[in-house]
């Protein structure tokens, strides 16, 4: 695709409004007018070769299925009628490009769907993908020569139509991003964020086009320079726009100036954006004819991303371990009950205690650890900014959760075994993620530090092959358990060591494993942490909640001269801050701390009785009680909302507290719940704070709630409904247009079980309710309260 | 371009809650006003606005070089006196959505306030749209009806679709709608505000087009609801 000689290539301006000026952008459909008027389409792609363009782009920004629904036009149609008048363009222009040899390409230009996917919208990243699969199938049967993704806010959707283009094409691909002047996209991704991504994803070129004017860019662009080694491409608009008028304020000549500064940095690929004109690109290639841009290569980092966060590892980053089942009973029940909401509170929470990356495992025998995975990252990634290690031995979860990644994740793990390697490898480049080899094989873990730095020498060249650098491969030397196998301690940090040193790799440990079995554990763990970075260790994998541990990776870095003046060390522990906003009283009572909605003294009230009480006393003679006066206070009008909540959340600690140590013991049988409750937000309604507040509220008065979350088909209500014989629905819905979703799901609810069904939501008023054939309306959470009360007693 | 949004009424934040009078403890008061921070904090105001000439058509009311006709009696009572409208929309931008979602996880208190801080940030913003739309006409002598959105009255919430589609607004300022018509991010508005020759006499109660009228909380506790009706 490329020249080796480093040319600039020069790319159009602007479509749209070039059309516009021409009075041709009026139907709902603007892409028509490669039907309707292909000769005015032809004239600008002409005008725009003929100005030195080298790739002139389709003029199907906007054409996909969900734009085109219900307009009478097809994908296809507008695509190869597009596709059609570019070729008769260049064909026209055939002897002035021969005259000066010269070609030119013609790239399919595909820009955002024009919705948003989830978690922010409704789309699916699935639906996404068939958007532009048929884009690009359809373009690449006309004949284009590359595909474009431009004007993109979402990295995720960027990701969908980069799979679909790589799956059913061999096009080169172009993708640009399109940025504000803060650095971020209107979904919040950053430069590095997306550089990251797109690089690893293996596109020919990334960059950045519209909404800013050459000037404004060249900052963000001068960043991306530094975030890949891929040629970078860069549309501005012709300045800014007007607010009053719409115009841009730039001229010809001074995007062209602007725009000669580009190669400079590194920029291989200029062109132009709204606003811009063949005379601009004229303009732009007198200014750059000679050019050369000057290529950068940057070095060689290990960095992970989400969307918004970026991860270099060039340092000890603290990798939280906790959501994993593996020994613990309460995330099992968790993983067990679908309790989505649990799994999110660990990471949040490690988040807090800061770990930076997050280990993800939901591993558990007789679930669908696939679609759970998938699930859960999809979960995580809507409420936490960290990068995530995705952790399972299934390469089907790894791939689930791969796919739908928004960002660069890495994966845990591959080992010396060529099965293994062979498996996930390909996962791991085709998805563009970075990987932990473990160092053991098909003869398990080798006793001596060398053959462990001969696995990860394996490891590393088999990644090589599969085009996975270096730096993208992390080694695990194996922490083992030193009450069993107290030789082997030292081995592991001599391995650490060597693998660093002689293979220059990033290294990564579980820590805790080591003191398996012994007395006060944390005290093994922080010793041997610290031994392990002293030897090069840069990914502890550990609890982030122990404030001995972290209080190691802290003043390791302080000692390692890499917290310059102990910043963070000051920071971190000059004060000791408290997570609550007053002291509590010893002499508050369980009913005290819910009604007055104090978290830490319903947690340790309910630690204190349980000595002495059963979980379901407790719960019976403390909490429902308690927050029953609540409900009843908030309907006298006596408390409001966030008061409410605040005893409910108390409520919770205190459940906490108590399902601890109920799945600890387990020697009562079910006995926790008074009855189970299926929550739901309609199919089409994302909107859920109003289900999120009954939620709380419910499941802290003792009820088991099945929360389905928010836009669920009927068909999964109603799934659930009759799997777990559910007695109480709760269906919300925001909108007119939702509730009539909602009468359809009743309905169906109505015809296959009997199960009674109560409905709230913004528009609903009890009439309304009773009128789509619901049992009850609820108006707020007290109302849902007595309702549950009514039904399944409690 | 990033709009800066100075304050939020601490007033209408509590009114959003429910509040009705009752003592605030100290620590709650505190939580709001951290809340306010942080909304003022994470929020992306934007919002964008033009004029139209327009045409009174049997099916309803045409935005001129547009493809949108406002359907609907509620609209054409309401743009009774205007030649010409301004199109206005306004949104604060996907990270207050996921904040309000982290938090609803493991602080839903602290959820339900930024919640409520996020709807009274949207409404400053499209008050202040509307305040700045307000001079501009204020100089040609002329004055402006209040905004009216989509789903007010009988005027169809698919009127979203081609309103957006008008102002550019996924473009400019990141404004989309969802297949039910929602608008995403969720702390969004559209709306339109009808030119009109001089300053209008006709009371104008919003009440009167509120589908909630007959079931109101704010009015239920003695006040009205100042402007719109946000989730």
């Amino acid at each position: 695709m490329f020249e080796s000689d480093q040319s600039v290539i020069l790319l159009d301006g602007a479509m749209g409004t070039e059309l516009q000026s021409m009075g041709l952008m009026t139907e709902r459909i603007p892409e028509a007018v490669n039907r309707t008027n292909p000769e005015a389409v032809i004239h600008i792609h002409r005008r725009y070769i003929q100005s030195g363009a080298e790739i002139i782009y389709t003029n199907t920004l906007g054409v996909n299925q969900y734009k085109l629904n219900g307009s009478g036009y097809l994908v296809k149609d507008l695509i190869q009628a597009a596709v059609e008048n570019a070729k008769t363009a260049v064909a026209q222009e055939k002897n002035f490009l021969n005259s000066s040899n010269r070609s030119v390409k013609i790239a399919l230009d595909c820009g955002p769907i024009g919705t948003m996917l989830k978690p922010n919208g409704d789309l699916s990243f699935n639906e996404a993908y068939a958007i532009f699969q048929e884009i690009v199938i359809c373009g690449k049967d006309a004949g284009a020569d590359l595909v474009v993704f431009e004007t993109f806010t979402d990295l995720l959707e960027i990701k969908a139509a980069i799979l679909a283009a790589k799956e059913n094409s061999n096009l080169p691909i172009f993708a640009s991003m399109t940025f504000e002047e803060n650095g971020r996209t209107f979904s919040g991704v950053s430069i590095p964020s997306a550089a990251i991504t797109l690089t690893a994803l293996g596109v020919n070129a990334l960059g950045i086009n519209c909404s800013l004017g050459p000037d404004q860019i060249f900052p963000l662009a001068e960043e991306m320079t530094t975030w890949t080694n891929l040629p970078i491409l860069v549309k501005p608009n012709a300045g800014m726009p007007n607010l009053y008028t719409g115009k841009y304020d730039i001229s010809p000549d001074d995007f062209a100036e602007s725009m000669s500064r580009f190669p400079e940095i590194g920029i291989h690929l200029i062109g132009g954006c709204c606003g811009t004109t063949p005379e601009f690109i004229r303009k732009t290639k007198e200014k750059v004819q000679t050019g050369q841009y000057a290529k950068i290569l940057n070095q060689e980092r290990t960095v992970l991303c989400s969307s918004v966060k970026t991860v270099v590892v060039d340092q000890v980053r603290i990798v939280g371990e906790r959501i994993n089942p593996t020994g613990k009973k309460r995330f099992k029940a968790a993983i067990a009950d679908h309790d989505i909401a649990y799994i999110l509170n660990q990471a949040i929470e490690q988040i807090n205690a800061g770990a930076e990356i997050l280990d993800v495992n939901v591993g558990m025998p007789g679930i669908d650890e696939p679609a759970l995975m998938a699930e859960v990252v999809e979960a995580i990634q809507s409420v936490c900014d960290a990068p995530l290690q995705i952790d399972s031995s299934d390469p089907k979860a790894i791939e689930a959760a791969l796919r739908t990644y928004n960002g660069k994740p890495l994966v845990n793990s591959v080992n010396g075994e060529d099965k293994i390697l062979h498996t996930i490898l390909p996962l791991v480049k085709k998805y563009g993620a970075a990987v932990i080899g473990l160092t053991l094989d098909e003869n398990g873990i080798p006793q001596t530090a060398n053959d462990r730095v001969r696995i990860a020498e394996k490891i590393i060249k088999t990644a090589a092959v599969y085009g996975i650098p270096k730096q993208d491969v992390i080694i695990d030397c194996l922490t083992l358990t030193v009450s069993a196998q107290q030789n082997q301690a030292l081995e592991t940090l001599q391995a650490v060591h060597l693998v660093k040193e002689k293979l220059g790799v990033k290294t990564i440990l579980g820590v805790s494993n080591v003191s398996f079995g012994l007395p006060e554990r944390e005290i093994i763990n922080t010793a041997f942490l610290t031994m392990a970075l002293t030897n090069g260790l840069d990914l502890p994998i550990m609890n982030p909640n122990n404030a001995l541990m972290v209080g190691a990776v802290d003043a390791f870095r302080v000692l390692s001269n890499t917290d310059l003046n102990a910043v963070q060390y000051i920071a971190a522990h000059n004060t000791v801050q408290t997570a609550e906003p007053i002291l509590v009283p010893s002499t508050l009572s369980l009913e005290q701390a819910v009604e007055n909605g104090i978290k830490q003294a319903a947690a340790e009230m309910t630690a204190v009785l349980l000595r002495s009480m059963t979980p379901s006393q407790i719960i019976d003679h403390f909490l429902i009680p308690s927050l029953e006066r609540v409900g009843n206070r908030f309907e006298r009008g006596e408390i409001f909302l966030p008061q409410l909540i605040q005893s409910a959340t108390a409520a919770q600690a205190s459940f906490e507290v108590i399902k601890k140590e109920f799945f600890q013991s387990k020697t009562e049988q079910n006995t926790l719940s008074k009855g189970k409750i299926v929550l739901a937000t309609v199919k089409g309604d994302i909107h859920d704070i109003g289900k999120n507040i009954v939620k709380v509220v419910l499941e802290n008065s003792g009820y088991e709630i099945i929360d389905l979350g928010k836009d669920v088909p009927d068909e999964k209500i109603l799934e659930t409904i009759k799997n777990e014989k559910i007695q109480l629905v709760g269906l919300s819905a925001l909108m007119t247009t939702t509730v009539k979703n909602m009468e359809t799901t009743i309905e169906k609810i109505r015809k296959q079980t009997r199960c009674k069904i109560v409905v709230g939501g913004a528009v609903l008023t009890e009439s309304y309710a009773l009128s789509i054939g619901a049992d009850f309306y609820a108006k707020d959470a007290k109302a849902a309260m007595d309702i549950a009360k009514n039904v399944l007693g409690g | 371009m990033l709009q800066t949004i100075p304050r939020l009424s601490y007033g209408d934040i509590l009114r959003y809650l429910g509040y009705r009078n009752t003592d605030i403890p100290e620590t709650l008061e505190n939580l709001i006003r951290n809340c306010i921070d942080l909304t003022l904090q994470t929020i992306q105001a934007k919002s964008i606005f033009h004029r139209y000439p327009i045409s009174v058509l049997p099916e309803g009311i045409a935005v001129s070089g547009t493809n949108l006709i406002l359907e609907g009696q509620s609209i054409r009572t309401h743009l009774q006196q205007s030649q010409e409208i301004f199109l206005l929309a306004g949104t604060i931008g996907v990270e207050i959505d996921k904040l309000i979602r982290a938090k609803m996880v493991v602080a839903p208190d602290e959820g339900v306030i930024l919640d409520s801080c996020a709807t009274v940030a949207i409404e400053t913003l499209m008050d202040m749209t509307e305040e700045n739309i307000r001079d501009g006409c204020s100089r040609n002598e002329e004055s402006i009806t209040w905004r009216f959105s989509p789903g007010y009255g009988d005027l169809p919430l698919d009127t979203h679709t081609n309103l957006l589609a008008a102002l550019d607004a996924f473009k400019k300022i990141g404004l989309t709608v969802s297949r039910s018509l929602m608008l995403i991010p969720s702390k969004s508005v559209t709306a339109i505000i009808g030119v009109t020759q001089k300053v209008i006499k006709i009371p104008q109660n919003r009440c009167d087009t509120c589908n909630k009228k007959s079931n109101c909380m704010f009015q239920k506790a003695g006040f009205s609801c100042s402007s719109q009706i946000k989730a």
